[in-house]
Formats: structure tokens, C-alpha cells, sequence
């Protein structure tokens, strides 16, 4: 009990220490998509092998004096001024370097994805490596003397969790450069919005499924793929092979594409509230795999979120409005 | 991941999952075999054969790794391996002696480490292992040459490490690049390790630590005629010596060594066996009383090579400071400690000064002691010389007219002598070396009643023009005779000096020379070719180097630092010290910093183009700045939106801007246009004073 107790308090102190740190770091290194690294944002510390070099130094100096052995004692000195100059050699290979990340990332939940960084610097760098804080990937990055003119960049891996549109807390820059001796590290907040769709998930076109998708028509019902087409349109690239017209292509006539009745004279309406699961966010993920594939077959479709509705359309623009709209739902709306 | 669009110009880099698993790219693996090889190849006179072949087979068998011929092994091979390689030393150490035993284990684990490098930590330990490697190489040897070499590994060392952080994606296969990059690291390293060396305090010792054993080099405590030929043969280096005043005449360049007062029919040998511990024991219990010094004393500085004795070497009558130095009833000088690198030591000696002008009852009779029976000849000619001549000198003075004018002949080859006899010596082959004369000399005088030994040590030695020095090398041994005479004390008799006067005036004839490389089989030994003339003087000048390292760097010590930092600072005190040091440290921190942003590309703008950059900071200082992607009217746009005061002017400066950026104009072209520009910057400067944030 008293343990418990005790354990808890030191977390809630931790988190306290935590939560003050990061009000000082979000005054000293203020959130923008662009970033200059300088003293002022770079924390320069010795890595576990830097501390194990000193006390190998220290051997060294303790070997030279008990052997009154000028040579070892040199190399010993040596050695501690080796350490100092990559002190320095660490932090200006990261200082002076301009990072300029784009505003905002797309992508599903459970899936990785990643934030464009571009890198602008006048001189070569080497091994920088990037990560998002509690992230267990990270990226390498390096400038080399030839391709400093050009612009360089790296992708910085994120694997996400959950839908949202959020901000995933700071990129972490650092470099061992050098000899490994130190890290030169900062935590960098480029104020990109992470816009997180539902994971996709695969809903068979079945009867089921179709309940799903109310269509709005005069007359019959019709099967999505029905042979009785509406009307031949020339190929666009791009197009779903599958609505090539094979036959007419077969006869010489080119290449024609069917488009259905149904996508032209009836309006499909994605319904939330038709998903065949009691849980939302599998509803949202069924509908997210729906409306991908809509777009896909080139459909016009509407989406209908308990009473929230995006008109019909087949445009990309709208694709990512539903898409959109998907991630930022919320159950109260 | 239809959704992520990605800016073309941004190449996708490797993705790694934390903590990363060690992969080292081919060129650090390379790098690292080289580094290896080298860091061996510097301890391989140190490790016995076993040893070695153990290693190449490692090493081998990691080059085939690296070529992709055969896997790594599993680590239980490799335990097999580091048990039996332990037991193995386990045994050999008796032989070994502790640091040698050391050595070999750090070698053994060097070596086996690499075919076990998994994590990061791995190489790390590796290449520290390497360097303390490189530093236990020092210990053995602190010469000029071998320091380079060993400033070279560590370059390659450091390379390797460095490399480590270069390229994971880039396959540069150019192998200056990392060893470039440590070099310049190694070179702005340097300026901090002279200074820490000249300032940094020097500790004593804080422990005992096993001293390098070796063979003994140099003269030994016995010796009998035909011994010194050993050491005729060698070139080595046995001491240099500069002088700071009164340099003595070559043939006074006795340095004393050794003094021999038992002989036994055969040789001839120290007082008795007795250990040093015994002997300065025995110091210190009955301390000596010197005569009162005479005349004004020569002063120089040795610096003795290695010869894991406790012999110094010295001209009589001589007076040491160092405290580790102590100086015997004979006028010889001991170290406490065997010479197992290079020491130095300092020298006040007294020519002129008298040695012993008493002798008790003890020493005389131990001085004219000699067995029954053996070389009768000489007893009996010693005999007829005491009945001829009353005075002692008068018997030195025949004995060695009669070395002078009958057919005696100074060799390096002499024919041998059975059982050691003198007396055949002295009247059948009367050819021979220093030791057959000296020997002989000695031997007579007893016999006659004189006072007499033999001292053993080394004659003459090579003036180095360059560096104001004598180098004494191992043939220059030399062995003599001091005879007692009452009211002068023991004077020195070299016999040898009646048979070859050169050999004490001018050291080794031509002749001699050829005799002595005839015997020297080391053909790589510069000395075997002093007659040719453009060699020996490239030798010397090696030499004069080697001989200034060895003085400045490896003989530098607690005094030296004392007298320079005195010189330099006036008083000695900590705080100075302290703020020596952090000033040194400062600038060369300031040094560093200055030299790595000099880096940085500054490109010579012309006027125009910094009038336009300094009107972007001015524009930047008011809160409007230009963001990389935009363009040149883009940007004007901007200020014109957000500062319409100087929108205009602004404008108009970017105009002639791009034009006098993008397009290509003749001479008469540009003036108008720069007045322009010129005239724009002004207005434009004029107008963004009255703005206020």
C-alpha cells in the first residue's frame, strides 16, 4: 500500500519534472514549420562510450605517470584534446542547419507515416538522425559535400495509432558525428498537423454490405456491375481496367469504357449509421474502406454521418473531405 | 500510401528501428583489419610466437569473413578458442613475467574481440582495446622513430571510429575520405596536447608497476678476456651525452661504469655478488665521505638507453642531485630502479679531483690480492720489475714502454687464449683487445705490489655536429686499469694506449671500423655505412633529431617543467598554473570555433547584392521575412502588403536586383543601373528609419 503510494507520488513528480521541462522547452524552442539549429536550441552531452573514453584517458594517464612514461602521458593528453575538438566537431555539424517541414501529413491509423523535412545547409553533415520522441524508428540522414547545393531532406517515420487530426509532439534531431563521443540533440516542434484517417477496413460487397449504401433511385434496384451499361466513353488513363470495354476494343473500335447507369443516374449515399458493427470506430473504418473504393470505381457518392452530409461527388478534393470528416468525427456531433 | 505526397527533390534515407544492431559498412571493416594489422605490428617484438601466429590466423580468418568466404563463427567456438588461448598464457607466464603476460592477454583479446563485434558497444571496446594496445607498445620502446609510427596508427585508429559515422547510405569508396577527416581532427587536436604537456603537473608514481623485463644489454659484472667482443660487435645506442661547459679532450672520455676488484684467475669481477638492495643497504649505513671537490666542475646531461642494469655512466670524480641516483665508495653511480627506458640524468664531474687518497688496510689488500698458480710468467716478470724499480710509477711506465715497443697488436679478432691465460696472452699472441691489456696491466701491478683494477666502461664516443653531442655506442666499450699510487690517489693506466694511441685519441680507425661492421650482421644498421659519405651524414642528421625528441619529450620531467615554467612565468605557484591552463584551453577552444565556422562558404558579394541582403535584414528586423521558396515579387508583394511605406521603393530595389542578378549585361549597361539600385537602397533605408514596430 505505502509502496503503491510512494510509487505513485514519484511518478506524479516525474511527470511534474516532465511537464516543467517541456513548458521550458516549448519557451526556448518555440513551434514553427521552419528552424534554424544554433546554440540556442542544441544540447551538447557526452554519450555512455564519451564517459568510458575519459576513463580509458584516465587509465592511460594513471599507466604514463606510474611508468613515468612521457609518451603514454602524451597520448593521454592527446586523447582529452581529441575529446574536445569533437566537442565542437559534434555541434557544428548540426549548428547553422535549416529544417523547414511541411504543415501537415496525411495518413491512416496504424500505418506509418511521414513528415517531409527539407534540410538547407552550406557544408556537409553526417549522420543525423531523426525520430518523433517515443518512437521507435528513425531515419539517417546525411549532407555529403557534393550534394550541399541541392536540396536534401529526410522522412521522418511516424507510426500512428489512432485517427485524428492532432500534432504529434517533437521531432528529435541528433548526431554521435564525430567519433560518437557526444550527442548533439535537439527536440523540435515543427507545428505540423497530423491528419489521421480510420484504418481501413475491407467490407465485402455483399448483401450486407449493400444495405450500407442506400441508393437513392426512381426505379429498380440495379447490380453494381450490371452488364446493361449506360453509355461508351473514350478511355482515360487511369481509368479501372476492369471497366474497359473489352469487346468493342476486340472489334477495332478503340478503347471504350462503360460507365454504368447507376453511377450516373442514381446518387449512392454512404450511411454511417447503415456499417454492420455496434462499435464506431469499425463503423468508420468500414466506411473509410467504402468510400476508397468509390473513388476508385470512379462513383459518385455522398456521405451521411448521423445527419452530417457531404454532398455527392467524384472529385479528389472530395474524396479528402470525406476522408476528412471521417477523422475528426466525434460521437457527440 | 496513396495520400503522401511527397516533394520530389526529397530522397527517402534508410529507416531504423531503435537501439540499431551493429552493421559496420565495408569501409570501417576494412579500416578496421588495417588498423589491427598496424596496432600488431608495433607489439610484435614483444610477443612470443605462439602468440603471433595465433593472431595472423585470427586475422586471416576475419579478412575471409570480410571477402565473404566463410561465416562468422558461433560464439562457443570462440570461448573454446579464449579458454585455451588463457590456459596457454597461464603456463607461459612464469617465463612471461607479469606485463609481458599482460600484453599478450590484452593482444589475445584484441584479436578475438573482432570476430565477435555484435552491438555497437562492441566496436566501441575494440577500438579502445586497440589504442591501450598502441600505448602499452610504449613502454618498450620511445624512440623518434616508432613514435611516428605509432602517431600514424593512431591516425588509422581514430579513422576507423570516424569512418564508423560516415556513409551508411552513400557508398563512397574512397578511403582517404574518413582518414582525411581524423587527420584533421588529429591535427587541431595537437596545439591543446603541447600545451597540457609543457603545463599539466607531473605526479610521482602512485604504485609499483611490473617493470619490462628483458635481456641485460651492455657491459656485465664480470668479465674476462674476450668478453668485450660481444659488444664490439653491436651498434647500438647505449647513451648521449651533451656537455654545457668545458667539454674535455676525446682522450679523456673515460666513462666510468664499472669497477672490477676480484679476479680469480680467469676473470675478473665486482667486489662480491651482492644484490643492489644489499648495496645501497650497506650505503646507507655507512655513508661515504668524499674528498673535498678541486677545480671547477664539467656539467652535462646523459640520457641512457634502456640496458635493464642499474649501471650509470659517468666521468670520476662524479656528483649527482637525483634522488634516485646514489653514488658508490668506488666513484661509480647506481639507479635504484634498473634503466628500463630512457633516463636522464644530469652530471657535475671533477676532473681534477683526486679519488681515495688514503686507502685503508681492507681495500689495499683486496687490491693486490691474486690467486696461487696462475700465470707464473707474469708474477716473475712483475717480480724482476719490483728489484729493478723502487717507484711505482717508474714499473707502469716500463711495463707499458714494453707493451709500446714490443710486437703487440690491437685486433678485434684476437686468437683465443686457453683457459683465459694471461701469460700467453702476454708472451705468445700478443694480440688482442682493450680487456687482454687492461688485464694483464692489472695482473702485473698486483704482482709487483701495486694497488690495482680493472674498470670497465665505455672510450671516446661520435661528436654530433648537429646536435652538440656525443653518442656512445655499445662497440665503444672499453675496459682500463686504475693503479693506487700514494698522494695521487687511484690514477687511470690505459694500457691500450700503448698499443693503439689512436683508438684513445680519435676512436675507431677506418681499419677497426671494417673489422667492426665485418662482425655486425645487421645490414640495416646506417652504421655499417659510415664510409659512405652522404649516409653518414643523413645518419647523423636522423640522429641529431632523435637525439632533440629524446631530450625534449622523453626526457622531460618534474625539474625540466619546473625550470621552464619558472623561465617562462617567473615564481612557480598553483593558481598560475591553473590559469595557464585555462587560458590555454580557452584560446584553443576560441581557435577551434573560429576555424570550423570559417567553413562555411562567405562568398565576396558585390555591393549591390549586400545592399539587398542588408535591406532583407532590415526588413526581417520589422517582422517581414522572406521565406527561401518565394520569389523576388512574390516577396515584394509581401513587404508592399504588410509595409506600404517602403513598399515602392522596396519594389523597385528588388527590380533592379533580379535584373542585375539574372540578366547578362554589358559594362555600359550596369553603371545605370547600379546608380539606380544605389539611388533605391538609399530611399529605401531613408524610409524604413520612420517605421516604427
Amino acid at each position: 500500500m505505502m509502496v503503491a503510494q510512494k510509487m505513485k507520488k514519484k511518478q506524479a513528480q516525474f511527470s511534474f519534472l516532465q511537464q516543467g521541462f517541456n513548458t521550458w522547452l516549448n519557451k526556448r524552442i518555440p513551434a514553427s514549420a521552419q528552424q534554424q539549429l544554433n546554440s540556442r536550441n542544441l544540447f551538447i552531452f557526452p554519450t555512455r562510450f564519451g564517459f568510458a573514453y575519459l576513463l580509458f584517458v584516465i587509465v592511460l594517464f594513471l599507466l604514463g605517470t606510474n611508468y613515468q612514461n612521457n609518451l603514454i602521458m602524451l597520448l593521454s593528453y592527446f586523447l582529452v584534446s581529441l575529446f574536445i575538438s569533437v566537442m565542437l566537431h559534434s555541434f557544428f555539424n548540426l549548428s547553422g542547419l535549416t529544417l523547414i517541414a511541411k504543415k501537415e501529413v496525411k495518413g491512416f491509423a496504424e500505418d506509418r507515416v511521414f513528415l517531409p523535412i527539407k534540410l538547407l545547409s552550406d557544408k556537409a553533415r553526417f549522420a543525423i538522425t531523426f525520430n518523433f520522441e517515443k518512437q521507435k524508428v528513425i531515419t539517417v540522414a546525411e549532407i555529403l559535400p557534393s550534394a550541399m547545393a541541392t536540396d536534401s531532406g529526410v522522412l521522418v517515420p511516424y507510426d500512428t495509432v489512432k485517427r485524428g487530426v492532432y500534432s504529434t509532439g517533437r521531432v528529435k534531431v541528433a548526431s554521435e558525428y564525430a567519433l560518437g563521443l557526444f550527442t548533439c540533440w535537439t527536440k523540435l516542434d515543427f507545428d505540423c498537423q497530423f491528419i489521421i484517417y480510420p484504418k481501413p477496413l475491407a467490407l465485402k460487397l455483399t448483401a450486407q454490405a449493400h444495405e450500407g449504401q442506400e441508393q437513392e433511385q426512381q426505379g429498380h434496384a440495379l447490380e453494381q456491375h450490371g452488364d446493361d451499361f449506360y453509355q461508351l466513353k473514350t478511355y482515360q488513363k487511369g481509368e479501372p481496367l476492369t471497366q474497359v470495354a473489352w469487346k468493342q476494343l476486340a472489334k477495332g473500335q478503340g478503347m471504350l469504357t462503360k460507365s454504368y447507369q447507376s453511377t450516373q443516374g442514381s446518387e449512392t449515399w454512404l450511411k454511417l449509421a447503415n456499417m454492420p458493427s455496434s462499435d464506431i470506430e469499425k463503423k468508420l473504418a468500414y466506411l473509410c474502406y467504402l468510400i476508397q473504393q468509390y473513388y476508385h470505381n470512379d462513383q459518385r457518392f455522398g456521405l451521411d454521418l448521423y445527419g452530417t452530409l457531404i454532398e455527392p461527388d467524384h472529385s479528389k478534393a472530395h474524396l479528402e473531405q470525406c476522408l476528412y470528416a471521417l477523422a475528426v468525427f466525434s460521437k457527440v456531433s | 500510401m496513396i495520400f503522401n505526397t511527397h516533394n520530389k527533390a526529397i530522397k527517402v534515407n534508410e529507416v531504423k528501428t531503435i537501439p540499431p544492431s551493429l552493421a559496420l559498412n565495408s569501409t570501417t571493416h576494412w579500416l578496421l583489419l588495417v588498423s589491427q594489422l598496424i596496432n600488431f605490428s608495433l607489439i610484435m617484438a614483444q610477443l612470443t610466437s605462439w602468440m603471433l601466429a595465433l593472431i595472423a590466423l585470427c586475422l586471416l580468418w576475419q579478412s575471409a569473413i570480410l571477402a565473404g568466404l566463410f561465416k562468422r563463427p558461433v560464439s562457443g567456438v570462440l570461448f573454446i578458442i579464449a579458454i585455451l588461448g588463457c590456459i596457454a598464457l597461464a603456463i607461459s607466464s612464469q617465463t612471461l613475467g607479469l606485463l609481458l603476460t599482460m600484453v599478450h592477454l590484452l593482444a589475445f583479446a584484441y584479436v578475438l574481440k573482432t570476430l565477435e563485434l555484435k552491438k555497437r558497444g562492441d566496436f566501441y571496446q575494440l577500438i579502445l582495446i586497440g589504442l591501450f594496445l598502441n600505448a602499452s607498445a610504449m613502454i618498450f620502446d620511445q624512440s623518434l622513430a616508432f613514435a611516428s609510427l605509432l602517431i600514424f596508427a593512431i591516425l588509422v585508429n581514430v579513422s576507423v571510429l570516424f569512418s564508423f559515422f560516415l556513409l551508411h547510405e552513400n557508398n563512397l569508396q574512397d578511403y582517404s575520405f574518413p582518414l582525411k577527416g581524423a587527420a584533421k581532427l588529429l591535427l587541431q587536436s595537437i596545439p591543446l596536447t603541447i600545451i597540457l604537456f609543457i603545463v599539466f603537473p607531473r605526479l610521482a608514481p602512485f604504485w609499483q608497476v611490473p617493470l619490462a623485463k628483458s635481456a641485460k644489454t651492455g657491459l656485465s659484472e664480470q668479465i674476462a678476456p674476450g668478453d668485450i667482443a660481444q659488444l664490439i660487435k653491436s651498434s647500438d645506442l647505449v647513451f648521449r651525452v651533451s656537455f654545457s661547459n668545458n667539454t674535455p679532450a676525446f682522450n679523456q672520455l673515460y666513462w666510468r661504469a664499472l669497477v672490477l676488484e676480484n679476479y680469480d684467475g680467469k676473470q675478473w669481477s665486482r667486489l662480491s655478488e651482492r644484490s643492489v638492495e644489499d648495496v645501497l643497504a650497506n650505503l646507507e649505513l655507512n655513508p661515504i665521505n668524499y674528498q673535498a671537490t678541486q677545480g671547477e666542475s664539467t656539467v652535462y646531461q646523459v640520457i641512457a638507453e634502456p640496458s635493464y642494469q642499474h649501471w650509470l655512466y659517468a666521468l670520476p670524480v662524479a656528483q649527482v642531485t637525483q634522488a634516485q641516483i646514489v653514488m658508490l665508495p668506488d666513484y661509480t653511480l647506481l639507479t635504484k630502479q634498473p634503466i628500463t627506458q630512457t633516463m636522464s640524468y644530469t652530471v657535475g664531474s671533477y676532473l681534477q679531483t683526486p679519488m681515495d687518497l688514503s686507502l685503508n688496510e681492507g681495500k689495499k689488500a683486496r687490491n693486490l690480492a691474486l690467486p696461487e698458480q696462475v700465470n707464473p710468467k707474469l708474477r716473475a716478470k712483475a717480480q724482476t720489475l719490483r728489484a729493478q724499480y723502487h717507484n711505482d710509477e717508474a714499473i707502469i711506465q716500463q711495463v707499458l714502454n714494453d707493451i709500446r715497443q714490443k710486437s703487440f697488436s690491437y685486433t678485434l679478432k684476437p686468437p683465443p687464449l686457453i683457459n683465459n691465460s694471461l701469460d700467453q696472452f702476454y708472451f705468445e699472441t700478443r694480440a688482442g683487445f682493450c680487456v687482454h691489456y687492461a688485464s694483464s696491466f692489472t695482473f702485473l701491478m698486483r704482482a709487483a705490489g701495486i694497488p690495482a683494477r680493472v674498470v670497465t666502461g665505455y672510450m671516446g664516443g661520435e661528436y654530433n655536429r648537429n646536435g652538440n653531442y656525443y653518442s656512445i655506442y655499445q662497440y665503444d666499450a672499453h675496459a682500463w686499469s686504475e693503479v693506487w699510487l700514494a698522494g695521487k690517489g687511484w690514477v687511470r693506466v690505459d694500457p691500450t694506449a700503448a698499443v693503439s694511441p689512436e683508438r684513445v685519441e680519435q676512436g675507431f680507425s677506418s681499419a677497426l671500423f671494417q673489422q667492426q661492421a665485418a662482425l655486425n650482421t645487421d645490414i640495416f644498421n646506417l652504421q655499417n655505412y659510415r664510409h659512405i659519405a652522404w649516409l653518414n651524414f643523413f645518419r647523423q642528421q636522423l640522429d641529431a633529431l632523435d637525439y632533440q625528441w629524446t631530450r625534449w619529450v622523453i626526457g622531460y620531467n618534474n625539474k625540466r617543467q619546473l625550470d621552464l615554467l619558472n623561465r617562462w612565468f617567473g615564481h612557480f605557484s598553483l593558481w598560475k598554473l591553473a590559469t595557464i591552463m585555462a587560458l590555454a584551453i580557452a584560446s584553443i577552444l576560441l581557435w577551434l570555433w573560429l576555424t570550423n565556422r570559417s567553413q562555411k562558404i562567405k562568398p565576396n558579394y558585390p555591393l549591390w547584392q549586400k545592399n539587398y541582403l542588408t535591406a532583407l535584414s532590415l526588413l526581417a528586423d520589422k517582422g517581414v521575412q522572406k521565406v527561401p521558396q518565394q520569389s523576388f515579387d512574390e516577396f515584394a508583394e509581401q513587404v508592399m502588403k504588410y509595409l506600404p511605406k517602403v513598399g515602392v521603393s522596396f519594389k523597385k530595389l528588388s527590380q533592379t536586383y533580379k535584373k542585375l542578378h539574372y540578366q547578362a549585361l554589358s559594362a555600359e549597361e550596369k553603371q545605370p543601373l547600379l546608380a539606380k539600385h544605389r539611388q533605391y537602397f538609399k530611399q529605401f533605408k531613408r524610409q524604413i528609419k520612420t517605421i516604427k514596430k
